[in-house]
């Protein structure tokens, strides 16, 4: 086999098959190297890819690929031991005009792979990347899991995950600290789809988003989310790890709660479960972005730290920079420069993009709940006891009820500390 | 500045609410004091274990987590990796004083790696085409 290649992706999730496909369709050779059997394999997410996003750097996917529900209900729930204070949004449209699907990503990335490969990419399965090669001061290539397993290249695109090992070995980015990455736990659990359907108020095809704040997680600050597939759901629940050292808490148990909370586990009653998975999201925000680019490599996807947890953002943060690296790779070729002067266009592009604009918008939301735990605890606490006094009727007058609740709010926590946390939530999230 | 920063205890009162009419029980409890999740560590690890048996693994001759040295995790006051591992794999044997290290049911989330206060697990990922293999994903 020939060692030399123009480009070598290390990773085939999607930053870097949104990478390697954009490289090939303008007729570069490029070769992609991933861990697992096959391209999937190893891969992870909630579950919800959005269509716009994928469509920009593959288009007309929609027509072929393996999704599993067209997203037209997304909720949110503030939850206690045995209530929720519910919101969301059905949007009607979104079914003719897909905003987003629910996917399995051992299903959909084979899919996305295959795709990527007819364009001309070229992917070696079973290849684990063990270090990057760096000679004169540049990255030079990689060194894999194979025997004489030596490749070199003319630049290397980092897309390996959140455990961004080529990266902290090279010195290229710290470790990982536990307050900017968290770990998410998922079972898919099996469910005849008319039951799916019928449970979560759903036409054939549509599909639910629930997202469960507050007692969800046992008030440590994390969320839930239970997503529909074709013929199954997909529940989960992820927290920052620090937090779960802290409270010597097993992300198993936490995902147990969430299964066995009343509202919760009348939707999956019956199911079998199929699968339980884990895997870390990287959570810190725009600060832990490390060096994305440098002499003969560039980073993306979950390996740059780029995703949105506000918004449950993440999947389209790593194609988008990975069709980024791409174009900027194309450019370095034709100009026959690839040193940090003229990749560092790439980190100027994730700056224009909404993907650093909206990390940037949310820099400080990481360390503000991580101070503030009461949005996870008292909050959602009070608020559903609030909901419960108001709307409990029993013959106390209405204005007796709200000074029960003004007196519970006042003996929590004091008003003006109630006031100066909602201020601070306004002006980190607005 | 808000006067928790640095704070990183949980603080078992932080969402006691008060009032005449009260919170049910399992609101009052901080994290990690929540009867609701009182389980003995036998019974996570079981249901884990029966988790993980849904799972197809590939698993490798040779350990991609490595205990860099058992004599921290002797000294370690709280086990971590014991608790927070979602597939259990770290289980501290009293009697020979070893953190064992089951990496035949790892999920390669990389949590031990992270969560580890004294970076005290050496952490990589198994060979190519080793280790877990989603088939949901």
């Amino acid at each position: 086999m020939k060692t030399n290649f123009p480009v070598i992706v290390v990773g085939a999730g999607l930053a870097g098959l949104a990478a390697a496909y954009t490289l090939a369709r303008s007729g570069v050779e490029v070769l992609v190297l991933e861990r697992g059997d096959v391209p999937g394999a190893k891969n992870l997410m909630g579950g919800v890819l959005y269509r716009r996003p994928t469509e920009e750097v593959f288009p007309g996917f929609a027509q072929g690929a393996p999704v599993e529900r067209r997203v037209t209900r997304q909720s949110f729930w503030l939850m206690t031991g045995d209530s929720a204070i519910t919101a969301g949004y059905h949007g009607g449209e979104w079914m003719d005009e897909p905003n987003a699907f629910t996917v399995l990503r051992a299903r959909f990335d084979p899919w996305l792979a295959a795709r990527a490969e007819k364009a001309g990419v070229r992917i070696i399965n079973e290849t684990t990347v063990t270090e990057l090669i760096v000679e004169g001061g540049r990255v030079a290539g990689v060194r894999t899991s194979r025997p004489r397993g030596d490749l070199y290249a003319d630049v290397v695109i980092i897309a390996q995950g959140v455990n961004r090992l080529l990266l902290e070995q090279a010195g290229l980015a710290p470790p990982l600290e536990p307050r900017e990455v968290a770990v998410a736990v998922k079972e898919v659990i099996a469910l005849p789809r008319e039951t799916i359907e019928s449970r979560f108020n759903l036409e054939p095809g549509e599909g639910a988003t629930i997202e469960m704040l507050g007692q969800a997680t046992r008030g440590v600050v994390g969320a839930g989310f239970l997503y529909t597939n074709l013929d199954s759901v997909s529940i989960g629940v992820g927290v920052l790890i620090h937090q779960l050292v802290e409270t010597k808490l097993n992300p198993n148990t936490l995902l147990e709660g969430i299964k066995s909370h009343p509202m919760v586990r009348r939707l999956i009653a019956g199911g079998e479960t199929k699968e339980y998975t884990a895997h870390m999201i990287p959570e810190g925000g725009y600060r832990s972005v490390p060096q994305v680019y440098g002499d003969g490599f560039l980073v993306a996807g979950d390996a740059a730290m780029l995703c949105n947890g506000i918004h449950r953002e993440g999947s389209n943060l790593a194609m988008i920079s990975g069709k980024l690296a791409a174009e900027t790779v194309l450019e370095a070729r034709a100009e026959g420069d690839f040193s940090a002067r003229t990749l560092s266009r790439y980190r100027a592009r994730l700056e224009e993009s909404f993907i650093l604009k909206d990390l940037k918008k949310y820099e400080n939301t990481n360390e503000f709940f991580d101070h503030h735990p009461e949005f996870f605890r008292l909050y959602p606490a009070l608020l559903n006891r609030a909901a419960h006094e108001m709307l409990t009727v029993d013959g106390v007058p209405k204005k007796e009820k709200q000074a029960l609740v003004w007196k519970m709010v006042r003996r929590s926590r004091a008003p003006w500390r109630v006031a100066r946390d909602l201020y601070l939530a306004w002006r980190t999230l607005g | 500045m808000d006067d928790r920063q640095g704070v990183t205890t949980v603080d078992p009162r932080a969402d006691g609410l008060a009032g005449e009419r009260s919170l049910p029980a399992d609101e009052r409890h901080a994290p990690g004091n929540d009867p609701g999740l009182a389980q003995s560590r036998a019974d996570l690890k079981k249901q884990i274990e029966q988790k993980l048996y849904l799972l197809q693994f590939q698993t490798d001759s040779e350990s991609h987590l490595v205990i860099i040295d058992q004599e921290t995790c002797r000294h370690c006051p709280e086990k971590w990796c014991n608790y927070f591992c979602p597939a259990a794999v770290y289980e501290f044997d009293e009697s020979s004083g070893l953190n064992l290290v089951a990496y035949e049911g790892c999920v390669e989330c990389g949590t031990c790696r992270i969560g580890c206060p004294y970076r005290n697990i050496a952490w990589r990922y198994p060979r190519g085409g080793f280790g877990v293999q989603h088939r949901y994903g």
